[in-house]
Order: C-alpha cells, then sequence, then structure tokens
C-alpha cells in the first residue's frame, strides 16, 4: 500500500516535467532551424515512453489546432497586436498567478477609490511578522512574503503579494475585509484564514467563520463559498475547493510557532518546505531519498537538526556543499 | 498504476521500441478521438481527486493506458472507453486511499456518463473554435499575447518576432512556451467551472 502512496509527489514531478519537455520539443520543433539532428532527438525522447507520447501529441495537436487564428489577420492590426485590451491587464495576473479576494460580512464588496496610501508589509526569508490593525484584525507574516494593506472608512482591502499569510479579521459589517491574491476573490464572512501565494499557486485554507471565493475577472468560473476544513487552491488555469481536517490545516500553520510540522510527508517535500525559511538550502541529490518519509516537529529554523534526523533515523548519506547540505541515500 | 511514470523517469538512454511499433492510427484516434474529450475527463477527475495537481497527474495516466490500449486495438466507443478507464483509476486510488477527496468514496455511481446523453463536453464543443483561441488568447499576459499573435496571426518567424518586441529570440521561445502551455491546457478545457 504504502509504496503507491509514496510515488504521488514523485509521479507529479515526472508529468511536470515531461509535460515541460513536449513543450520545449514542439517549440523547437516549430521554428525555421530544425535539423536532422534535433529529429533524431526529438526521435529518441518520443520512444522512451508512450507517456512522452501522449505528452507530446496533447501539446502538438493543440497548438495546431491554434493555426486557426490565423484567421484573425487584418482584424488585428501589425501595429496594434493586441485583440482586446478590456480587462486584459486584470486578467493576464490570472494567468501570471490566481488571486484571493475575501470580504467580511456579506454583501459585495466595493473597491474603494481612496486615496489612503497604501503600506507595506514584508518579511525576509526566515522571518516572521504579526501586525495588529487599529480595527482589531491581525495577520501575521510568514517567511519571504509581502502584503499591502489598504483600511478606509468603508472598506478594508489587502494584497498578499509573496508568501504566505495568517489572517484573524474582527467582523464589521459595514467595513467588508478583501483580500486580493493575484486575481481571485475570496469574500469572507468569517475569520481566520490563511492565504499564501508560492510560485504560480494560490491556496486560501479557513479554519473558522465562512468566506466566498472567486475570480472576478473570470465569470466563467463559479463562486464557491469556504466553510472550515475547506482548502481553496488555484492555479493559472483552476480553481477547486477540497478538504481538510482541521487538524491538518492547523499543523500547516507551525509556522506561526516557528515550527514545521510533517506528518510522514515525502523527503522532497520536506526539504522545500524547509528552504522556505532558510537561506542555507537542503538539496535532494537522488529519486530514492526523495521518496523518503519523514515525520516530527521541526524547527523551521533549524537545517542542521533536520539533517541530522535524515541521517540518524532515515539512514541517509548528508553531505555539506558550501553552505548547503546534500542529502543522498 | 504508475507505470507512465516508471518510463518516464527511465532516464535519456534507455529507449524503448515499443513506440517505433505503434501504429499511425493510434496517434491519428488519440488525437482525433480522445483529446477533445479532456474537458470531461478533468470534470470528472477534478470531481474525484484531492487537487488540480493529482487530477492532472491521474490525466496522464488514463491517457497513457488508453493509448497502449489503442496501439493493440482501436476501441469500439472512445468516450466510453475514457470515462471506464479513468473511473478504474480513480477506484484504484480510492482503493489504495490515495490523492482521493473524502467526498469520493459515496458518490462513484455518477461517474458514469450515459453515452446517449449529451455530456458537457458537447456544450464546449458548440463553441466555435476561433472563439475559444481568440478567449484564450485575451487572458494571456501581454508580452506573452503579443509574441502568440505575431507567430499565429501574422505568421512571422521568430527572429522577426524578437525584433519587433525588442527582446530575444530566447524570450520570444519562453513566451511561446507558456503560450501553448496554456492552449493546450483551455482548448479542450470545459467553458464553465462550475457542476453542469
Amino acid at each position: 500500500m504504502s509504496e503507491v502512496g509514496e510515488a504521488s509527489a514523485t509521479i507529479t514531478d515526472a508529468r511536470n516535467r515531461i509535460d515541460d519537455e513536449a513543450v520545449a520539443w514542439v517549440e523547437r520543433s516549430d521554428r525555421e532551424d530544425w535539423t536532422s539532428n534535433d529529429q533524431a532527438e526529438f526521435d529518441a525522447w518520443l520512444s522512451q515512453s508512450d507517456a512522452h507520447m501522449v505528452a507530446f501529441l496533447r501539446v502538438e495537436s493543440r497548438w495546431r489546432r491554434a493555426d486557426r487564428l490565423a484567421a484573425l489577420r487584418g482584424s488585428v492590426g501589425p501595429g496594434a497586436p493586441v485583440i482586446s485590451r478590456r480587462g486584459g491587464g486584470i486578467l493576464s495576473r490570472l494567468v501570471a498567478g490566481a488571486a484571493v479576494v475575501l470580504v467580511l460580512s456579506g454583501g459585495w464588496f466595493a473597491l474603494s477609490r481612496s486615496k489612503t496610501p497604501l503600506t507595506h508589509y514584508a518579511t525576509t526569508i526566515g522571518g516572521h511578522k504579526p501586525i495588529k490593525f487599529s480595527d482589531g484584525t491581525q495577520a501575521e507574516l510568514n517567511t519571504d512574503s509581502q502584503i499591502r494593506v489598504r483600511f478606509d472608512a468603508h472598506s478594508r482591502t489587502v494584497w498578499v503579494d509573496k508568501g504566505e499569510s495568517f489572517f484573524q479579521v474582527a467582523h464589521n459589517a459595514d467595513r467588508p475585509f478583501v483580500v486580493f491574491v493575484g486575481s481571485e476573490r475570496v469574500t469572507d464572512l468569517g475569520t481566520k484564514f490563511t492565504v499564501s501565494r508560492l510560485s504560480d499557486r494560490v491556496r486560501v485554507a479557513l479554519i473558522e467563520g465562512r468566506a466566498e471565493i472567486d475570480v472576478p475577472d473570470r465569470p466563467e468560473i463559479s463562486k464557491k463559498v469556504l466553510v472550515p476544513g475547506d482548502v481553496a487552491v488555484a492555479t493559472a488555469t483552476s480553481l477547486s475547493v477540497t478538504k481538510q481536517t482541521l487538524r491538518d490545516i492547523r499543523d500547516d500553520l507551525a509556522w506561526r510557532r516557528g515550527l514545521l510540522i510533517l506528518n510522514h510527508t515525502m523527503l522532497a517535500d520536506a526539504a522545500a518546505q524547509m528552504n522556505r525559511y532558510n537561506e542555507r538550502k537542503i538539496i535532494i541529490a537522488d529519486t530514492a531519498a526523495a521518496q523518503q518519509r519523514i515525520d516530527g516537529t521541526f524547527p523551521a529554523n533549524n537545517v542542521d537538526l533536520f539533517g541530522r534526523v535524515a541521517r540518524n533515523i532515515l539512514g541517509l548519506r548528508v553531505t555539506q556543499s558550501g553552505n548547503d547540505i546534500v542529502i543522498s541515500r | 498504476m504508475v507505470d507512465g511514470t516508471d518510463t518516464g523517469k527511465s532516464g535519456s538512454d534507455l529507449g524503448r521500441t515499443s513506440a517505433s511499433v505503434t501504429s499511425p492510427d493510434a496517434k491519428s484516434w488519440f488525437v482525433r478521438e480522445i483529446l477533445p474529450l479532456e474537458g470531461l475527463l478533468m470534470h470528472l477527475l477534478n470531481r474525484y481527486l484531492r487537487n488540480p495537481t493529482d487530477a492532472a497527474d491521474a490525466r496522464q495516466d488514463v491517457y497513457v493506458k488508453v493509448y497502449e490500449a489503442a496501439r493493440t486495438q482501436l476501441p469500439d466507443a472512445p468516450k466510453q472507453f475514457l470515462v471506464t478507464t479513468a473511473r478504474n483509476l480513480v477506484i484504484d486510488r480510492i482503493r489504495r486511499k490515495q490523492v482521493v477527496s473524502i467526498e469520493a468514496a459515496g458518490d462513484l455511481e455518477r461517474f458514469t456518463i450515459p453515452s446517449d446523453e449529451p455530456g458537457p463536453e458537447r456544450t464546449a464543443e458548440a463553441r466555435s473554435e476561433l472563439g475559444r483561441l481568440r478567449r484564450i488568447l485575451d487572458r494571456l499576459p501581454p508580452r506573452c499575447r503579443e509574441a502568440m499573435i505575431l507567430r499565429k496571426i501574422e505568421g512571422l518567424p521568430r527572429r522577426d518576432i524578437a525584433s519587433r518586441m525588442g527582446i530575444s529570440e530566447t524570450a520570444v521561445a519562453q513566451h511561446l512556451a507558456l503560450g501553448m502551455r496554456v492552449v493546450a491546457d483551455e482548448l479542450d478545457a470545459l467553458d464553465t467551472g462550475s457542476e453542469p
């Protein structure tokens, strides 16, 4: 049983890699300078597995179908390489990384045009910053994070630009609380939630209360209501909501106490989590090591302890490479 | 179940001969019959699996299984075959308590789309492909969209796109790779993120 579970992150890595390679091959074959060497290399790649073949067919056939866009030639002037400016700037942020808005206390939020200045808050790698706002709302910034905040008489708006932030919102029906992450919107009717924006993936986990999440610029994605235990994940192309136990969500928030709780976590994931908190990086050198599972509560800033557990409990090799540590089978 | 992964990680010099014996039929059948059903497939997988990443992983496994079957013999009812393959894979994962949302277990009987009932993908088909492409283009980041327009609408080579945009050919390739990825993910996706 468990060896299948352990393969999960590796499957994702392999699939991402294959998809990346498929895109790279289609991109390369779309160039004018395709050589017989390229062809031979490509044939070799393709023959390695059916997974390569289906990934390639998937990208290549749709890229070919996009040739139909040529029908628009003339309707889109060469000097104005823009089809529609309408909403483009905002929508494109969804592609770059989705957004979240949380609005407290029912009703539609109105984004204020007030001239109240923005306040910036940021942490560096390993940092942790609790913030108390005048309305009683509290926020906590995790490592390497940035938010901007604008509160005025009628609205409270926060932009999570990077990293992760926990919010405990003081309810006020007259001043909706809105959090933007990219272009997705969560309307918060409740109180406690955490929002993260790591690479192009946005995640919102609700601990208490209620929230609505939607993507204002993409009406075709329907609004979803979050209840405690719901975790919304948005990528460039999708928004989905799943359930986690509150205990798991709270474990994920152990960073508020400077801790990382690992519960049968793949070593590769664990290292990635540790690396968010430290300039000294943990490098997992091979797949065998990456697939090991690790349990325990770690001080997020203690790279050496992590290394010792890998060596003494998991029986892996741990070596130094400059400032970083390398873990291998 | 993880056969796609196993072969995928086998490295660069471990050539297998399987693809070379593939009849061209399997490829064109796969492109013609299966890929347009991706919206339906993802709709089903997203309902039963924990998150989009797991769904995308499962998508690849399903495609590999369907493609492997097609290399031996082309299935008669592509949609039914795809749905059944996806269903078996999800059941397999539930059995192994892997990557499945907690609502999934009691709800599996809904995993069958009767083949005579219009599935959600029909709606998607009904929309014009050009319209879909145009909307996809509109949602790209501005520079990426510009590169895509110069390539696909104007038909310019990368060198000319680079000089028009004042960037390197490598940067053009990166913009096009992003556009390509979004087209691959969205062209056959369902139009709506809601339940049908």
